[in-house]
């Protein structure tokens, strides 16, 4: 089982173009799409779970045309929204339940039985009898992914699932997507590097609308072994080094800027080099230095 | 800082695009009205506080247009006033302004001035669109006066600005203090079905009380009680004042407005919530303990997606939609507040004027759904916005759309949910009408009829309804636009069919009108309305499947994707049933097509004046040509209910009574209410003389024809007219059937015999109608003066006296009746026949009915008394039977003897609602005196007792002296009868039980010179359509004549006039007559009410000032009296100027029960008049006119409570 998708545009009425030409393969179990805020990741991810139609391109899943087929797309689908209400009326339990009938679970015992699984493994049982207007952040994005793991889906669309998460809640969060997404395809769509590191074996980089590095998260890191040099700086002298230099991030550290460059060999005395990590790469590709397709 | 936050909030609103379609629609609204009215739309009918000689722009008509549309304007208001808070609840921002440092009152302040200030240019936009409407090239310069610029701007200082500010306290203290939108909505709704049945009661009570004045929050029930007896001049010229009772009512709401805004202060927190931090503590802490989550199997689940498992996804969301919906506080409030009004509006509590009628059902369902029909609207707009929008509003709505549902699951569950609650609100009318009818103790609870009624046919319209509001929420795909969008939707269901758009085949979701009858049935209304009915239904699917087609599933709502996506919905089965619905719609359509287009005409309101107006210009010529008149009739009416068609043939004898030769005889055919033929469809299959004839005219379409006879008739020369005419209702048509020829309760009483020349009677009589189809004024009937003209009497120009004979056939189980004494009675190939005559002349007037009738027999002195009626309408049989045999008795004891032996009163379908007095003959609706229930009150109205002896007393006034055509002639036929009732009553009731009906009397006819169209006449030259003359004012110049002069004295002047005039033919007496035998019966000092009262018109502000008693040494009590006299004399426009008081005025002293312990007529000439007056017992109101005998707008004031001195 795998996602195909060819060249998918979109431009928004307001001009915005949201996808440009965006072509990706994805392939069983977890995928992350990593990209700033406003790169274009809702705007895919919402369409390939059929709330959005695309200007151009197409996208498959095995036989199922995602774009025109949405009634056979949904019943494959669990989709994690970035921002959602909740009925806050409504107990944790018979909303559920509720989205379980909906999601086709016609049998009352198989649906009892999804729904408390599901409560437990999201942490929410003991909560099950709570109006879910008393529910925190975490609760509520948990209260999410159990919704979204509803009726056995093939295809699970998660966007920013751990924006607002305390970390405690974002480990759990990890362990639940990574127990489920071995068999089917998880596409995760964060700002976090490190959630992409820590779970994904395949990952996309996107930026302006367009995929700019797609692959294996290690292969793409390691194409930028011994290019990736660091230096302690004085935070005045940084834009002269950002001028003369491929910086790629710089942070704080001990008083002073500690940057990152990309270049083929030492760019001038006082660089070291470092071991690339996925985050160099993410910076290196959104700054347009490097972009790279490994499969 | 209260500035900045104004001055930011304003400005965001004024770069909403919706404030500015607000703007426009409001300024086109009050655009088009002022077009409408003005007549510059041709075939519009519009008048809004304008027609007759109110001008369009006059300050009482732009008053009238200016808060009527801007009533509509709540719904704004709400939404305006309640985001001016919930705003930043909705956005999430409300933390960013609480923790500002600004304090309650810059934030609450500054937002509630922005809310208003913001809707002072949207509801401006609607005197502005008046004023460019009148500048309009095409307005009728006629219905124009002079502009006066400080007109437009009345209106807005003394109801609109006020109505918002109090308006948008309310809604905004709403939204602030409970941080929600739905109070405000809940709010609105009251406010605006509230006001609807405000308005009703109001228009129909006896006079809008203080206290109503007072409690209509919106100003207009006041403004009501201002101008509700001005005259045309004065709606002309004339601002409302903002003084007394308006200024008292604008002070109440604008501090009761004040109070909300200033608890709103005192309330308000910067804080969230309290419970909500409260619950979330609580979780918070049960979370904090670390569970790992072992990724263990979830369990295999087997989904299912059958169209068996979609179909249960519709049932089970329509159920927790509906839940969601009604079960909340807000919902309950509106429910119960919904049952209040229509349990109240059936209660009767709009008919004060103590003739109530018994609970019949569907009487119940009447008024039960007339008002209600607003709050239904109301109910549906709110609550399609908040079903399309529950989701987004919830933020689930990406969850839900990517659920592998079918589109349509979702759709319908939200239809189907409002379409449920529907079904509540029909349960609800049901449960107000049983429980009024429980109350009365009336327990015919005509289950079925309330089921049919509305079930069958209220519902289904409301259904139709819901269908259009979730395709407008759809399509706009703005909540708040959405219910503006749906008010509009109402606006033009009121206003678009006077302005000439009636097709039914257009007007979405309506019917013809339908009048349920107890004797008829639904009748000839079933038709119609069940194929209208049909055909809407099935637009309404359609427009569903629009609407599922262009459902906003997804993130996406431009108009470029929603259009591609709904081509890409668009499967077969859409085909299909796209397919199916054109197909049936066009079948049904085209159906009801033939039916009111092919087979009956389709003519709207404007047409059917125009076809007068063809009548007039083409053979008004023929008018002057002399013509025989009819002095036999002989007749033969065949009646087949069950096909609802009647054939007429027969014979008249013509007779020339001019003195020269008749060539040419003119006729015309034109039955059924002056609307235009063929309605019911004519045929004529016999017309013409029995020596021949040569046709001049033949005009089928008008009614006119014109034959010229072999040779010319000479004078006192006899002719025989021949004819046989054929009346039928084929198929149904596109507006309220006529209910002349139907099932059970046949009622002829028009022309539906030929007449004799150019009917006069077919003329429009309206000068602005007649304006508009290009006839000059009104030509008023004949001067009092006119000698030529009492060559006629008033009721038919074709005849004098004649004499009867008919034979009426019907089916076998019903009575038919015509005047006259039945003969004889058989059955004949399986019908029924009835063979009447008159054994002495009567006028050339006769009614037919034929029904399945219950009788009631009596006899009076050798008189038998009959009573036809409906079975089930016992109810004021014994009424008015003894009504018969008392007014019988007074005017036989009084006048002169009773011509006939039999008086018969006959039932028809309350299609009309009138009695109408033929020789020894009347017919009585149904829904006037049958089912009114009498009032034990003391002081109440018996109407069916009042409206018996006013049609027994015809049998005189009409049928034994009937006055000339001139002017003036039904101050004789009309004011008389109602002396007769008024006597016979003062006989029955007692004197002291008249002042209630004359306090009715008195308003009723200042209410009807208020609304004059053309000219108000004094009561000796009244016009015949001046029914508040002849009717109102009558009433009260005879009651106070004969209260001046004596009973006696009257009778005495009318036995005289009777026999100088009584069964004579022409000249025929006038008003002037009369009031000759009155003036010979009347004392020298009360001549002067003859010119008062008969000759102008004249009007009194009495009052008396102050009162106050001391006690005399011998017991008795010295009444010290101050009152104010002003008379003043009016011409036709309403004009005044006053004039000396020099008349003879009641005084009266009460004591507390209300008894008086002295009235008499004192001499008041001056002003201010100090009267002194001895009476025997404690004091306790004293007054000037205190039973109203005399033209007092003000009747209120003319006594006071007497104080101690």
């Amino acid at each position: 089982m795998q996602l195909e998708i060819t060249d998918l545009s979109k431009r928004y009425p307001n001009g915005t173009q949201a996808l440009q030409g965006v072509s990706l393969t994805i392939p069983q179990g977890m995928f992350g799409l990593l990209g700033p805020n406003g790169a274009g990741k809702s705007t895919l991810m919402r369409t390939l779970a059929t709330l959005q139609e695309a200007d151009t391109g197409s996208a498959r899943l095995d036989g199922i045309d995602v774009l025109q087929q949405k009634d056979e797309v949904r019943k494959l689908l669990g989709y994690l929204p970035q921002e959602f209400g909740l009925y806050p009326k409504v107990t944790a339990e018979s909303l559920l339940t509720h989205f379980a009938t909906l999601k086709g679970i016609e049998n009352a015992g198989e649906r009892r039985d999804v729904v408390h699984a599901l409560l437990r493994q999201t942490n929410l049982w003991d909560h099950r009898n709570k109006p879910l207007g008393s529910f925190s952040g975490g609760m509520k994005q948990r209260f999410g992914i159990a919704q979204a793991l509803l009726g056995n889906p093939r295809l699970i669309i998660v966007d920013e699932p751990t924006a607002g998460l305390d970390p405690e809640e974002r480990v759990r969060f990890h362990n639940l997507l990574s127990a489920i997404g071995e068999n089917i395809i998880v596409i995760l769509s964060t700002h976090i590097v490190s959630d992409v590191s820590d779970l994904c074996r395949n990952m996309a980089i996107i930026h302006q609308g367009r995929v700019h590095a797609a692959g294996d998260p290690t292969a793409l890191v390691d194409a930028l072994n011994g290019k990736v040099w660091k230096k302690a700086i004085a935070r005045a002298e940084l834009a002269d080094y950002q001028q003369r230099f491929r910086v790629i991030s710089m942070r704080l550290f001990a008083g002073r800027t500690l940057l990152h460059a990309l270049s083929d060999e030492q760019p001038e005395a006082g660089f070291e080099p470092v071991v690339p990590d996925l985050e160099d790469l993410y910076f290196a590709t959104i700054r347009g230095f490097s972009s790279g397709v490994v499969n | 800082m209260l500035a900045r936050i104004f001055l930011f909030d304003f400005q965001q609103r004024l770069r909403r695009v919706s404030t500015w379609v607000y703007f426009l629609v409001f300024f086109a609204l009050g655009y088009l009205f002022t077009l409408m009215s003005g007549g510059a739309v041709p075939g519009s009918s519009v008048d809004f506080g304008t027609g007759g000689k109110v001008l369009v722009n006059s300050p009482y008509a732009l008053n009238s247009i200016i808060t009527y549309i801007c009533f509509f304007g709540i719904v704004i208001t709400a939404a305006i006033a309640g985001q001016a808070t919930y705003q930043d609840i909705d956005s999430n921002s409300a933390v960013f302004f609480y923790t500002a440092p600004i304090t309650k009152l810059d934030y609450l302040g500054g937002r509630y001035l922005a809310a208003f200030a913001v809707q002072v240019p949207i509801f401006a936009s609607v005197g502005l669109g008046a004023w460019v409407g009148t500048l309009m090239p095409w307005i009728d310069k006629t219905r124009l006066g002079p502009h006066i610029t400080a007109a437009f701007f009345q209106p807005y200082f003394i109801n609109v600005l006020p109505n918002l500010l109090f308006l948008t306290a309310i809604f905004f203290s709403l939204a602030a203090l409970s941080r929600k939108m739905l109070p405000v909505y809940v709010a609105s709704v009251l406010v605006l079905i509230g006001y609807f049945v405000v308005g009703q009661t109001s228009a129909s009570s006896l006079a809008v009380s203080v206290r109503a004045a007072l409690a209509d929050p919106l100003g207009g029930a006041a403004i009501d009680r201002i101008t509700r007896y001005w005259t045309p001049f004065q709606r002309n010229s004339q601002l409302i004042p903002l003084q007394g009772i308006l200024l008292a009512n604008r002070a109440l709401w604008l501090g009761v407005g004040a109070i909300f805004l200033a608890f709103t202060y005192a309330k308000f927190a910067f804080a969230h919530p309290a419970e909500k931090a409260k619950s979330r503590a609580t979780t918070d802490e049960a979370d904090e303990k670390p569970i790992a989550s072992p990724a263990e199997a979830l369990p295999i689940a087997h989904p299912a997606f059958s169209t068996g498992a979609s179909l249960r996804h519709v049932a089970s969301l329509t159920a927790i939609q509906f839940k969601e919906t009604t079960r909340n506080v807000f919902f309950l409030v509106l429910m119960l507040a919904g049952f209040l009004f229509s349990g109240l509006s059936a209660a009767g509590i709009n008919n004060p004027q103590a003739n109530r009628t018994w609970p019949v059902t569907h009487q119940m369902l009447l008024m039960a759904t007339g008002g209600f029909a607003i709050f239904a609207f109301a109910i549906i707009i709110f609550y399609s916005g908040e079903l399309v929008w529950r989701e987004r509003d919830a933020q689930l709505n990406q969850v839900m759309d990517a659920l592998p549902l079918q589109r349509w699951v979702l759709f319908c569950s939200k239809l189907f949910a409002l379409m449920l609650v529907q079904v509540l609100i029909v349960l609800l009318i049901m449960g107000a009408g049983m429980t009024v009818q429980i109350a009365q103790g009336y327990y015919h609870f005509q289950i079925g009829l309330y089921l049919r009624d509305l079930f069958l046919h209220r519902l289904i319209g409301l259904w139709m309804i819901c269908v259009l509001a979730m395709f407008v929420q759809t399509i706009v795909n703005n909540k708040y636009l959405g219910h503006f969008v749906m008010v509009l939707y109402i606006v033009a269901t009121i206003a678009l069919p006077p302005a000439g758009f009636q097709d039914y085949l257009y007007r979405f979701a309506e019917t013809p009108p339908v009048t349920y009858s107890d004797m008829n049935g639904y009748g000839p209304f079933l038709k119609p309305m069940v194929w209208f009915r049909i055909y809407w239904a099935i637009a309404a699917v359609l427009l569903a499947i629009i609407t599922n087609l262009l459902w906003v599933r997804g993130t996406e709502s431009s108009w470029r994707v929603r259009m591609l996506l709904a081509r890409e919905r668009f499967s077969r089965a859409t085909l299909a049933g796209v397919t199916a619905c054109v197909v049936l719609l066009l079948g049904v359509g085209g159906f009801i097509f033939y039916n009111t287009h092919i087979l009956n005409p389709y003519r709207t309101t404007f047409k059917n004046d125009e076809a007068r107006a063809q009548y007039e210009k083409m053979y008004r010529q023929y008018w002057p040509l002399p013509q025989p008149r009819i002095t036999d009739v002989s007749m033969r009416i065949d009646i087949y209910p069950e096909k609802r068609s009647v054939a007429v043939s027969g014979t008249m004898w013509l007779e020339n009574k001019t003195s020269s030769d008749i060539d040419r005889v003119a006729i015309t055919i034109w039955p059924q209410d002056l609307t235009p033929l063929p309605m019911p469809q004519v045929r004529v299959d016999k017309l013409g003389f029995v020596g021949g004839q040569t046709a001049l005219i033949g005009d089928a379409a008008l009614g006119f024809y014109l034959f010229k006879l072999p040779a010319p008739l000479p004078p006192h020369g006899r002719i025989q007219m021949e004819y046989a005419l054929e009346y039928d209702n084929p198929g149904f048509e596109n507006s309220q059937p006529v209910g002349d020829i139907v099932h059970n309760g046949s009622f002829l009483n028009d022309r539906f015999t030929p007449y004799i020349g150019y009917a006069q009677e077919i003329e429009l009589t309206d000068d602005s109608t007649r304006h508009k189809h290009g006839l000059e004024k009104v030509r008023r009937i004949p001067k009092v003066d006119d000698v030529a003209a009492r060559q006629y009497n008033s009721v038919s120009f074709d005849a004098d006296w004649i004499n009867y004979d008919a034979v009426v056939s019907t089916s076998p189980d019903q009575i038919a009746i015509a005047p006259g004494y039945l003969q004889k009675e058989w059955v004949e190939n399986g019908r029924r026949y009835f063979h009447y005559k008159m054994d002495a002349p009567i006028l050339n007037i006769y009614s037919i009915q034929s029904a399945r009738y219950a009788v009631r027999r009596d006899r009076w002195d050798g008189v038998n008394l009959e009573i036809y009626y409906q079975p089930g309408h016992e109810f004021n049989l014994d009424t008015m039977m003894a009504s018969m045999k008392e007014t019988l008795a007074y005017c036989t004891a009084n006048f002169s003897p009773f011509q006939f032996h039999q008086l018969r009163i006959i039932e028809f379908p309350g299609y009309g609602t009138f009695a109408e007095s033929f020789a020894n003959t009347v017919p009585f609706s149904e829904s006037i005196g049958f089912i009114t229930k009498i009032s034990k009150k003391p002081d109440a109205v018996d109407l069916p007792f009042y409206v018996t002896a006013h049609e027994t007393g015809h049998q005189w006034w009409a049928h034994q002296v009937i006055s000339a055509y001139v002017q003036g002639a039904t101050s004789i036929d009309e004011t008389m009868a109602q002396y007769t009732a008024l006597m016979v009553m003062k006989h029955h009731f007692g004197p002291e039980s008249m002042q209630r009906f004359l306090r009715f009397e008195l308003d009723q006819y200042l209410r009807g010179r208020a609304q004059e169209r053309n000219e108000e006449f004094p009561l000796y030259n009244v016009d015949p359509n001046q029914g508040y003359i002849h009717y109102n004012k009558g009433a009260m110049v005879m009651y106070a004549l004969q209260d001046y002069i004596g009973e006696d004295k009257v009778n005495e002047a009318i036995r005289g006039f009777l026999k100088e005039f009584a069964f004579k033919g022409p000249p025929y007496p006038t008003s002037l007559d009369l009031e000759k035998y009155f003036r010979q019966v009347t004392p020298p000092q009360y001549q002067y009410l003859f010119d008062d009262m008969f000759l102008n018109i004249t009007l009194y502000d009495n009052r008396a000032l102050s009162a106050d008693y001391v006690q005399r040494a011998d017991g008795k009590y010295d009444v010290n009296l101050t009152v104010e006299a002003k008379k003043f004399r009016a011409d036709g426009r309403g004009q005044e100027h006053s004039i000396a008081v020099d008349d003879l005025i009641d005084i009266g002293v009460q004591d507390a029960d209300g008894k008086y312990l002295y009235l008499a007529k004192q001499k008041i000439d001056q002003e201010q008049t100090n009267v002194t007056v001895t009476v025997d017992k404690v004091p306790a109101r004293a007054g000037i006119d205190p039973v109203d005998k005399l033209i007092d707008r003000n009747p209120d004031d003319n006594v006071v409570a007497v104080k101690k001195q």
